[in-house]
């Protein structure tokens, strides 16, 4: 039996500064004794409620495409002949009404939180560089679930977009010390995750519902729903946020912290197949149905006509697959392919544990067995009370979004202490790839002062960028004064080890922009790098670098000697011995002039 | 997608079933129907549609094909009889029906011309049915 365990009262603000109170139940078996079992938060698609991961029935969608086609259909003893077409119906809905996501968990025993999500057409996009309101009021819940219920994991189950606002909210949220160990799994179901080209399926559904309306009924007003509902939807910011390509899918695949994500949370994503929303019957009645019974009931001659008829489908009965055929379709809608609204392979993402495909249209897998009966052990996964963790760290630090390979930098980190003890003086911060290999170098940095549990360090470490070119991991460790490195929370980042490298000389030493087409010309002695150029009002500059290392420089070697002015178009030479280095140039009165300085 | 097969009656049987009900001379009494001979001028005054769709049912180069059994259901009732009292199980007789929808909806005007003919000079002969 499931009751109330308890009655979450969310608190947040909203973008427009609004304060919010949501009261979520958490619903659960009447027993929870084992205190590893997660709670598992349900997280609807567009334009839902609560009600698709409890009810699923009242959406609509629940269409009974597994029950046997009767052919010919008996329709008993009509007073009249039948000819020609009987009529047409669509699937009829299950019976009973299929149960959902929330009763199927309570029944396997999981506490479960449903709830209403804010803005269901809205878009999850942040505002201002700030989380959208959806995922405001998931984190808002998120934490009450932590305080509510300590020591038990959170677990997802998402359809749809809801999948998107788990996404989001990750990338927002999940990396936080209080949030990070509690998470475990989610389920995915048929998840737009790389977008889906709805705009397009609005159009085929148009030419393809109106045709079939028009052809049965002379009627396009009888459109089915589903396309009156996309095609209402579609200036809609959550219909913008899924669109393949859009800035919020593109933020997010930019932000998620990669293969990282994975060691967040074992995601496992469902993609459907199948463009079937219901079957049409279209019913013709059989030649039997216009031969005539004549029968002698005691008072007069009774003529009646045994009606049967044929249920020959219809050319749209798989309608959104088989306009595939004759349109340039969007792959959604294309059987073995979609679901309708989003393709199987836009469901899956790099960083997931596991990939499920099943031949569902967008709406079944919010109640069909065969999902739920492989989500079951994915959400088993996800007992287990966190670990404590006696001492560890968490580290947050800046970091360059690419560095040459070989090049020193530093970057500033503070690392907290998020064990149960303090950490004594000493400890000593360094770096690797997060896997325990110093590819960045050896050097650390000592905490001089004890850090208590909660507090934080900020020291500065040096790294060397690696060789080997290409994203390269990075993480920040520390190490008591015994050596033993401590548990770490944060996941590591990626640092992009590039070759060649790019720097505006001109900008960086503020000298004078070149002439158009000016010459250049370059050498090296034992202690500088230099580049000579010469500028519009003809004087020849020098920019230079010292070979130890420092920032670049420039000189106006012209107004330095008060030597003549270049000649337009000059060309430049130069070269270094071992006592000068020295620049040739031609003047306006076609002299050859040297600047000459001794080296170093 | 499963199908289930479902029997259909016996369209020739229940023609011939009719037939007994439309010979029976206590039933037409009583429901003030009167049967007319198949002569000449009978069949010369029944409906084109009926007799087109003998005519062509007739094989090419064949006999043609002549009604010798009518009977026109109009709205459900029986409305006339045209029998030449020939054996109802006559395996040389050729069945008919005609349905004709004219008001283009149902139920307001449907006729129906069940028939049976039997080649010009062709003997009639019995069998069971």
């Amino acid at each position: 039996m499931a009751i109330t365990l308890a009655t979450l009262t969310a608190t947040w603000t909203d973008n427009n500064n609004i304060k919010h109170q949501d009261t979520v139940s958490a619903i659960g078996p009447a027993e929870v004794p084992d205190p590893d079992v997660p709670v598992v938060i349900l997280l609807h698609g567009m334009g839902g409620s609560s009600n698709d991961l409890s009810q699923p029935g009242l959406t609509g969608f629940t269409y009974d495409m597994t029950a046997p086609i009767v052919s010919p259909l008996d329709l008993g003893l009509q007073p009249n002949p039948g000819v020609g077409c009987y009529g047409f119906s669509t699937d009829s809905k299950l019976n009973p009404a299929p149960g959902g996501w929330q009763p199927f968990l309570v029944g396997a025993g999981y506490i479960t939180v449903n709830y209403s999500q804010i803005e269901p057409w809205g878009s999850l996009a942040q505002v201002n560089g700030q989380p959208s309101d959806p995922v405001r009021q998931l984190d808002a819940i998120i934490s009450c679930i932590i305080t509510t219920f300590p020591g038990r994991r959170i677990a997802f189950v998402t359809h749809s977009r809801g999948g998107l606002l788990l996404r989001a909210w990750l990338v927002q949220h999940g990396s936080d010390p209080a949030v990070r160990p509690r998470l475990g799994t989610a389920v995915q179901l048929a998840p737009p995750n790389h977008g889906s080209e709805l705009a397009n399926i609005v159009g085929a559904l148009e030419v393809t519902v109106a045709a079939a309306a028009a052809e049965l009924l002379g009627d396009p007003a009888a459109m089915p729903w589903l396309y009156l509902l996309l095609a209402g939807a579609i200036g809609d910011p959550a219909i913008g946020d899924m669109t393949v390509g859009s800035g919020f899918l593109t933020w997010l695949a930019g932000n998620e912290p990669g293969n990282e994500a994975g060691a967040l949370l074992e995601l496992h994503t469902f993609g459907g197949t199948s463009p079937t929303l219901f079957r049409w019957h279209l019913y013709v009645f059989t030649p039997q149905s216009v031969v005539p019974i004549i029968t002698w009931d005691g008072s007069g001659l009774v003529v009646s006509y045994h009606w049967s008829a044929w249920d020959v489908g219809f050319p749209v009965r798989n309608y959104a697959g088989d306009v595939g055929a004759i349109l340039q379709a969007p792959p959604e809608i294309v059987p073995g392919s979609g679901d309708i609204l989003v393709t199987a392979a836009s469901a899956a993402l790099p960083w997931q544990a596991g990939y499920h495909v099943h031949p569902l249209n967008h709406g079944q897998p919010l109640w069909d067995p065969g999902v739920q009966g492989e989500a079951l052990p994915v959400l088993r996964n996800a007992w287990g009370s966190p670990p404590v963790q006696v001492a560890a760290s968490w580290a947050v630090w800046s970091q360059p979004a690419s560095v040459g390979a070989g090049t020193s930098f530093s970057i500033t980190v503070t690392v907290t202490n998020v064990g149960t003890t303090t950490w004594p003086a000493g400890c000593v911060a360094g770096s690797d790839n997060g896997f325990g290999k110093r590819i960045w170098g050896t050097a650390t940095a000592t905490m001089a002062s004890s850090v208590p549990r909660g507090g934080s360090a900020t020291v500065t470490l040096s790294l060397t960028a690696p060789s080997s070119q290409g994203n390269q991991p990075v993480s920040v460790f520390v190490t008591a004064p015994g050596g033993q490195q401590l548990e770490r929370g944060q996941p590591f980042q990626a640092i992009l080890v590039v070759g060649w490298m790019a720097a505006d000389l001109t900008l960086d030493t503020g000298s004078p922009a070149a002439a158009p087409g000016s010459a250049l010309t370059s050498w090296a002695d034992t202690r500088y790098q230099h580049v000579i150029y010469l500028s519009p009002d003809q004087h020849v500059h020098e920019l230079y670098y010292p070979l130890a290392g420092g920032t670049w420089a420039g000189g106006d070697l012209t107004a330095d000697t008060g030597s003549a002015r270049a000649a337009r178009g000059s060309a430049l030479t130069s070269w270094a011995d071992t006592r000068y280095q020295h620049v040739i140039y031609l003047s306006a009165d076609q002299h050859v002039y040297e600047l000459y300085r001794s080296v170093g | 997608m499963t199908e289930i097969p479902v029997s259909l009656p016996d369209y020739v049987s229940q023609l011939r079933a009719n037939w007994h009900v439309l010979s029976d001379p206590a039933s037409l009494k009583a429901a003030g129907l009167t049967v007319q001979p198949a002569t000449p001028a009978v069949l010369a005054r029944l409906p084109a549609v009926a007799t087109g769709v003998v005519a062509a049912a007739t094989a090419a180069g064949a006999n043609p094909l002549q009604i010798v059994k009518y009977a026109e259901l109009v709205n459900g009732k029986v409305a006339a009889i045209v029998d030449d009292g020939s054996a109802i199980g006559d395996v040389t007789l050729a069945h008919f029906v005609v349905t004709v929808i004219t008001a283009g909806a149902l139920p307001a005007a449907t006729v129906t011309y069940q028939l049976a003919a039997r080649s010009q000079g062709a003997a009639a002969s019995s069998a069971t049915g």
